[in-house]
């Protein structure tokens, strides 16, 4: 009985104690000193691993050896990849005056971002080839594009079938899915229409060619705007906000088709895989402020991680092994990293910054990389 | 509320505090007798007077000007309310609440709700009989009180029909002359004041390098406004967390009887604060707002690329009656396609007041319709 008793006690202590693993998050007291800092969260010893000039949120490469984010430099908003110290800095972009948002493509030798050039709309995807440096603009010319992401792998463009009614778009399907084999491929939010009517939607892209993913399912999907497409580790589902229905909601592509597995009257969004590939964890309103939620794909099931009435959680980023949640929250009074078990329990402060901490990104799991299209 | 006020015309509106005739109505029936007529006709001139007498107490907080016990309302984003209403204070300690002007206070009952970060909200009840007009917020706790000028304004009533004044970019510090940033601050709140608005609004670039010095200077000018004032931060107002000590903070949201009003931060236009906790409170407040008959924004830039959620939350899934701006220092060119890319908000860029240039916006029962820009002599 004594047994039984101390070990729940030291699995409760050990859940208190929090995750371990390497973290990646900002930090800073304004956007002029907003660094990328690395926290290791065995010691609590945190390094800068950024250039603190408008640093933006961190992407881990696949194999975790390297950091890529936003960064201010003389020309722009430019990318930076560097070490998780913070060693060797590189920057790229900056024949573009603005890029946002780097992924990194499934065997970590190439970067995707959006780069715009001259204001207004003109937003385009990049592709940059890490090893020579060379940039190129993937989608074709007249692609508007932002937030590109990587398909892990093409299974779910190979599923995609034609039909009587998406003749015309499964007829550009196939004219991607041969680059796509050749050189990846990449989900992006497509901007389309007429200033006024402008509508984002998921696009499907390739090196020279763009596709809109939802005309291969639905009819008249540029009735809504859809935003944050993610596909799943296997490339298999993709998750993205849309609102449809009235108000923000995430939908699931996958093998039942098209599924809103958020449903509430309240808004959804940032949805975000578990490394099993069965979880998303997103954020809700469902209780008034906006919280961190996680939901069962199968099923539809929703449990609450983290919520309250006078604070609010959000940026939910699985642990490499799926046991914990990190987040921002201010229930103390300034956005700090907070976790909990991915079962559920007390949240844990990760950081304690002088100013605030957000977009926190846990180190991944080191994996055989994979070749370009497999 | 006033039906009638939507045919009256504009020149007869001549104070906020003025709007209805209930006001009168009910001061010489039971109130002080004449007191809201006597607060509307003399308001300039008693904030004139008090600005003289009490030149450190017209912007009060502490003794540089920073917020200090009291956060919220402050004379940035003040409360505006009506007798047996209530609003909602932030403060950094517990205390006792009460309203003051020309040495007379009304004590305040308060409801208290500790919040993260060592600070408290007080839900204030005002009493029936509470008097129109501009109110300074005093707080006394642990030995000291703080007092914050021009933050609650006493409305009679909100009428349907009401003007707001728009100024942004006033760049105090900009000076090719010393203090001629001030002065035409001066003028032009004096021509707000001498106009029908109920409020009025500054959407950013107050200052022009974001230091203390000049946040004083801009609060000594703005607290000769005769009603209201709401500001947002600009990007020259973001030297360090300036802004924030003045102001308090940087998305917020209120109401003029049935119409809401939500100011947000653009400083980084690119990416609207979006890992911060601005998309959340934008999503919050726009639902908050949502049984609004209009909803205006108010922030200092307009990309069409900022922030993505904001823009989705704001202007795609449930669109704002109107987005003012300013930091182009004119208007909008629309048949060069300056228009909002997403949804139907109508966008309206008003000059710099630098350049002595503001815009009345009339609220009326067909929606928010700007005038076109006027300036000071």
């Amino acid at each position: 009985m004594s047994f039984i008793l101390h070990a729940a006690l030291a699995v409760g202590w050990l859940t208190a104690a929090g995750p371990g693993g390497t973290l990646a998050y900002v930090a800073g007291t304004e956007q002029e000193n907003q660094c990328v800092m690395v926290l290791d969260l065995a010691s609590g010893q945190a390094v800068r691993a950024g250039r603190g000039d408008h640093d933006g949120a961190p992407q881990w490469s696949p194999d975790g050896q390297r950091i890529a984010f936003e960064t201010r430099t003389d020309k722009g908003l430019s990318i930076c990849v560097a070490g998780p110290d913070g060693s060797n800095p590189k920057i790229l972009g900056e024949a573009h005056g603005t890029n946002l948002g780097p992924r990194w493509s499934p065997d970590g030798k190439r970067l995707a971002w959006a780069a715009e050039d001259e204001g207004g709309m003109q937003c385009h995807i990049v592709v940059c080839d890490l090893e020579s440096g060379t940039e190129t603009r993937w989608g074709g010319e007249k692609l508007t594009a932002l937030r590109p992401v990587w398909l892990p792998t093409l299974d779910l463009m190979k599923a995609m079938d034609e039909t009587e009614e998406n003749k015309d778009a499964a007829a550009a399907l196939v004219a991607l899915k041969g680059d796509a084999d050749a050189h990846g491929a990449l989900v992006a939010a497509g901007i389309q229409g007429a200033p006024g009517k402008m509508i984002t939607e998921p696009m499907l892209v390739t090196a020279s060619n763009a596709a809109p993913l939802l005309a291969l399912m639905i009819k008249d999907s540029e009735r809504y705007v859809e935003w944050c497409i993610e596909p799943d580790g296997e490339g298999r589902q993709l998750a993205y906000e849309s609102n449809e229905g009235g108000d923000r909601e995430i939908f699931v592509i996958g093998r039942r088709g098209i599924v809103n597995v958020s449903n509430h009257r309240a808004a959804d969004w940032n949805p975000s895989w578990s490394p099993d590939n069965k979880w998303l964890a997103f954020e809700s309103f469902r209780d008034g402020r906006r919280g961190v939620y996680k939901l069962m794909v199968g099923t539809g099931n929703v449990t609450p991680l983290d919520f309250g009435s006078e604070y609010d959680c959000w940026s939910p980023a699985w642990s490499a092994d799926g046991k914990w949640v990190a987040y921002v929250s201010d229930r103390s009074g300034t956005p700090q990293i907070w976790a909990m078990a991915a079962s559920g329990g007390n949240a844990v402060q990760l950081t304690k910054e002088s100013g605030y901490a957000y977009a926190p990104a846990f180190k991944p799991k080191a994996k055989k990389v994979k070749e370009a299209g497999k | 509320m006033s039906t009638k006020s939507q045919s009256r015309p504009m020149a007869c509106l001549k104070s906020p505090f003025d709007v209805s005739g209930v006001a009168l109505v009910k001061s010489e029936g039971g109130g002080p007798k004449g007191r809201g007529m006597w607060w509307v006709r003399r308001a300039p001139l008693v904030l004139a007077v008090s600005l003289i007498l009490f030149p450190l107490s017209s912007h009060a907080r502490d003794a540089s000007g920073v917020l200090d016990l009291i956060v919220t309302p402050n004379n940035g984003m003040p409360a505006m309310v009506a007798p047996d209403g209530a609003f909602d204070a932030v403060l950094r300690e517990k205390g006792d609440l009460r309203l003051a002007r020309d040495g007379k206070s009304l004590p305040l009952t308060a409801e208290w709700t500790p919040l993260p970060g060592a600070r408290f909200r007080a839900h204030c009840k005002l009493p029936a009989d509470a008097p129109v007009g501009a109110w300074s917020l005093e707080c006394a706790a642990g030995g000291k009180t703080d007092t914050t000028a021009r933050a609650v304004f006493v409305f009679s009533e909100f009428p349907e029909y009401y003007i707001i004044a728009h100024m942004s970019d006033v760049h105090i510090g900009h000076d090719d002359t010393p203090g001629i940033s001030d002065e035409t601050f001066r003028k032009t709140l004096g021509a707000v004041n001498d106009s029908d608005a109920a409020f009025a609004v500054i959407t950013g670039d107050l200052t022009h390098n974001g230091n203390p010095d000049q946040f004083r200077r801009f609060l000594e000018v703005l607290d000769t406004c005769a009603v209201p004032t709401f500001v947002c931060t600009g990007n020259h107002d973001r030297d360090g967390q300036n802004y924030e000590t003045f102001f308090g903070p940087l998305t917020y949201r209120f109401t003029f009887g049935r119409d809401g009003y939500l100011a947000f931060d653009t400083k980084d236009y690119v990416t609207a604060d979006s890992l911060g906790p601005q998309d959340g409170l934008l999503e919050e407040y726009r639902r908050e707002l949502k049984p609004c008959r209009w909803v205006v924004g108010m922030t200092h830039r307009y990309e069409p690329l900022m922030g993505m959620r904001a823009q989705l939350t704001l202007f795609v899934d449930d669109p704002l009656d109107l987005l003012l701006f300013g930091h182009i220092h004119r208007e909008l060119r629309p048949e060069k396609g300056e228009v909002m890319p997403w949804g139907t908000t109508p966008m309206v860029a008003v000059p710099a007041e630098l350049n002595r240039k503001y815009r009345l916006i009339d609220m009326t029962a067909q929606g928010p319709r700007p005038r076109p820009v006027s300036e000071v002599k």
